[in-house]
C-alpha cells in the first residue's frame, strides 16, 4: 500500500488485482455497452491511482475503490457526448448484451440469452442511482449498509432505490416470472 | 395509513430480509412473521418471483480475455499518467551555461529561419504520403514564443574553433485561428489525428474535419483512425465521416477491413451500410462471409439479402 501511495504503478496494479474483476463487473452492470464499462473501469482506476496518496485507511480499501468506480460511472453518464449517444443508439438496436453468469454458483450457470437482453434493456429504464443500488446489492451481494457507504447515502435511501428498481424490473420483466 | 403504504412497508421489511444485515434472531422473527401474516407472505412471494427469474448474484461475465485487455490498457494509461512532465527550467538548471547559450542560439536561428522563409504556397503543399506522415511541417505554424527545447545534445564541439554539432528537440503550444478549409490547418489536424492526442480531442478533430474529409491527407488520417484507434467512439466517428467516400478504392479497402475485424458492432454496421451502397465483387465476397460469421444479426440478415438478390440476378442472366 505504501509503495502504491508513493506512486509505484506496479504496486498499485498488485493492490487492485484482487478486486479488478468485481470492479469491472460493477461497471458492466451499470454501463449500457461493454465498451462503456471498460472506459468507466479505466477512468476509475486512474482516478483511484491519483487519489491513493490521500487514502487514510479509515475505510476498507475495497469500499473506497468501489466508491470511486460508482462516482466515475455516475459522472461519466452525465457527460456523455453527442457522439456516444449516437453510438449507443445504434448499438442498442443491434448489439448483443453482456453475458450474465451467477458468480455465487459453483457451476457459474448462465442467464438465458433472451432474458439477459431483456434485462439489459430494462436496466436502461432505471435511473442511474436505482441501477447502481441494484447492481451493488442484487448483482454483487453487498448489504444495504455497505451499499449506503459506497454510494454515500443513508441505508434508507438505498432501500428506497432498491424498492423502486425492483418494482420497475418486476414490471419490465413480467414475461419472465 | 393507506393499503399501498402498508404494502410498501412490508416490501421494505422483505428487502431488509433479502439484502440487510439481519442476525439469526431477526431472520427467525421474520420467518415467523411470514408464517403468521398472510399479507407479508403475499408481498414476499411477489418479490420471490423476481428473484426466481433473476436470482441474486447474476452479474455480467468478466472473462479472462476482457480482464487481460483491461489490465494491459490500464498499464499503458498508468504509464502515460506518470510520465514526468518536462520542465525547461529544471532542464536548464542541470546544464552548463555555454551549452544553454549555444542551444538557444541554434533554436532561435532555426525558428526565425522558418518564419523568414514564410509559409509555402498552398498549391505547392504536398499531400500526406501514403505512409501517413505530412510533408508540411507543423513547425511552420509555430509562433516566436511558443516553443520549448526539451532535449539538447552536443554531439561534437571543437573548443578551439567553436564549431559545434547539436541535436535538439522542441516542444511547443501554439494557437491557430483560421478556417478548416485552409490546407495548412487541416493538414496539421490530419497529422495530429495520427499522433498521441486524447480521445475527446480526436472526436472533436474528426468532427471539424468532416467538411474537408475528401482531401487526400484527411481521408488517409481518417482511415488510420478507423483501423488503429482503440476508442470505439472515435472509430465510429471516423467510419461515419468516411461513409460518403465509400466509392473510393482506398476507403473501400478500409471499410472492408473494419467490417471484417472491428470488435465494435456499431462501427461494423456503419462500415457495412457504406459498403452496401458501393458493391463490387470483393465487397460481395466479404458479404458472403459475413452472412455466416458476423455476430451482428442486422449485418448477417442484410448481407444474405444482398448476396441472394445478386445470385438471383446471375441466374436470370
Amino acid at each position: 500500500m505504501a509503495s502504491a501511495q508513493a506512486g509505484n504503478t506496479a504496486a498499485f496494479e498488485r493492490l487492485i488485482r484482487f478486486s479488478e474483476r468485481q470492479m469491472l463487473a460493477v461497471a458492466a452492470g451499470f454501463a449500457h455497452t461493454p465498451d462503456d464499462a471498460n472506459d468507466i473501469y479505466q477512468d476509475a482506476m486512474l482516478a483511484a491511482f491519483r487519489a491513493l496518496p490521500g487514502f487514510k485507511q479509515e475505510s476498507r480499501f475495497s469500499t473506497w475503490l468501489h466508491k470511486i468506480v460508482v462516482n466515475t460511472a455516475l459522472s461519466n453518464r452525465r457527460k456523455l457526448t453527442r457522439n456516444w449517444r449516437k453510438l449507443n443508439a445504434l448499438q442498442t438496436e443491434y448489439e448483443r448484451s453482456e453475458q450474465y453468469v451467477n458468480s455465487r454458483s459453483p457451476e457459474r450457470e448462465s442467464l438465458d440469452e433472451e432474458l439477459a437482453q431483456e434485462l439489459s434493456r430494462a436496466m436502461r429504464r432505471l435511473s442511474d442511482n436505482e441501477r447502481m443500488a441494484f447492481v451493488l446489492c442484487h448483482q454483487q451481494g453487498f448489504k444495504l449498509r455497505e451499499a449506503a457507504q459506497i454510494m454515500d447515502c443513508s441505508e434508507n435511501s438505498i432501500k428506497v432505490l432498491l424498492f423502486r428498481a425492483r418494482n420497475k424490473l418486476k414490471e419490465l420483466l413480467a414475461d419472465f416470472h | 395509513m393507506t393499503k399501498v403504504t402498508i404494502d410498501e412497508l412490508r416490501q421494505q421489511q422483505v428487502l431488509e430480509y433479502l439484502y440487510g444485515d439481519l442476525d439469526a434472531n431477526d431472520r427467525v422473527h421474520f420467518e415467523q412473521a411470514l408464517a403468521d401474516d398472510l399479507d407479508l407472505k403475499r408481498v414476499f412471494e411477489l418479490e420471490q418471483r423476481l428473484d426466481t427469474a433473476l436470482p441474486p448474484g447474476f452479474a455480467p461475465l468478466i472473462d479472462e480475455e476482457r480482464l487481460q485487455g483491461n489490465r494491459w490498457l490500464l498499464r499503458q494509461n498508468l504509464q502515460k499518467a506518470t510520465r514526468p512532465r518536462f520542465s525547461l527550467l529544471n532542464w536548464l538548471r542541470a546544464r552548463p551555461l555555454f551549452v544553454i547559450m549555444q542551444g538557444a542560439t541554434m533554436a532561435m536561428t532555426f525558428v526565425l529561419g522558418l518564419l523568414m522563409a514564410g509559409l509555402p504556397q498552398s498549391g505547392a503543399l504536398p499531400a500526406v504520403s501514403s505512409s501517413g506522415t505530412a510533408a508540411v511541417s507543423p513547425l511552420a505554424l509555430i509562433g516566436e514564443d511558443e516553443f520549448e527545447i526539451f532535449e539538447l545534445r552536443v554531439n561534437e564541439f571543437d573548443a578551439e574553433t567553436g564549431a559545434i554539432d547539436l541535436t535538439f528537440a522542441l516542444a511547443s503550444e501554439s494557437q491557430l485561428r483560421g478556417n478548416v478549409a485552409d490546407e495548412r490547418i487541416h493538414q496539421l489536424m490530419a497529422v495530429a489525428l495520427q499522433d498521441d492526442i486524447g480521445s475527446a480531442d480526436r472526436l472533436e478533430t474528426i468532427n471539424a474535419l468532416e467538411p474537408v474529409r475528401g482531401g487526400n491527407d484527411v481521408y488517409r488520417a481518417l482511415i488510420h483512425v478507423l483501423l488503429t484507434d482503440e476508442n470505439p467512439g472515435v472509430r465510429y466517428q471516423a467510419v461515419s465521416a468516411l461513409a460518403d467516400l465509400a466509392d473510393q478504392d482506398g476507403v473501400k479497402d478500409a471499410l472492408r477491413l473494419a467490417l471484417r475485424q472491428d470488435m465494435n458492432q456499431g462501427v461494423r454496421v456503419e462500415a457495412f451500410n457504406a459498403l452496401s451502397e458501393h458493391r463490387d465483387e470483393e465487397t460481395l465476397a466479404l458479404f458472403r462471409e459475413q452472412m455466416q460469421t458476423d455476430s451482428n444479426e442486422y449485418i448477417r440478415a442484410r448481407s444474405r439479402e444482398i448476396v441472394e438478390s445478386r445470385d438471383g440476378q446471375d441466374l436470370i442472366l
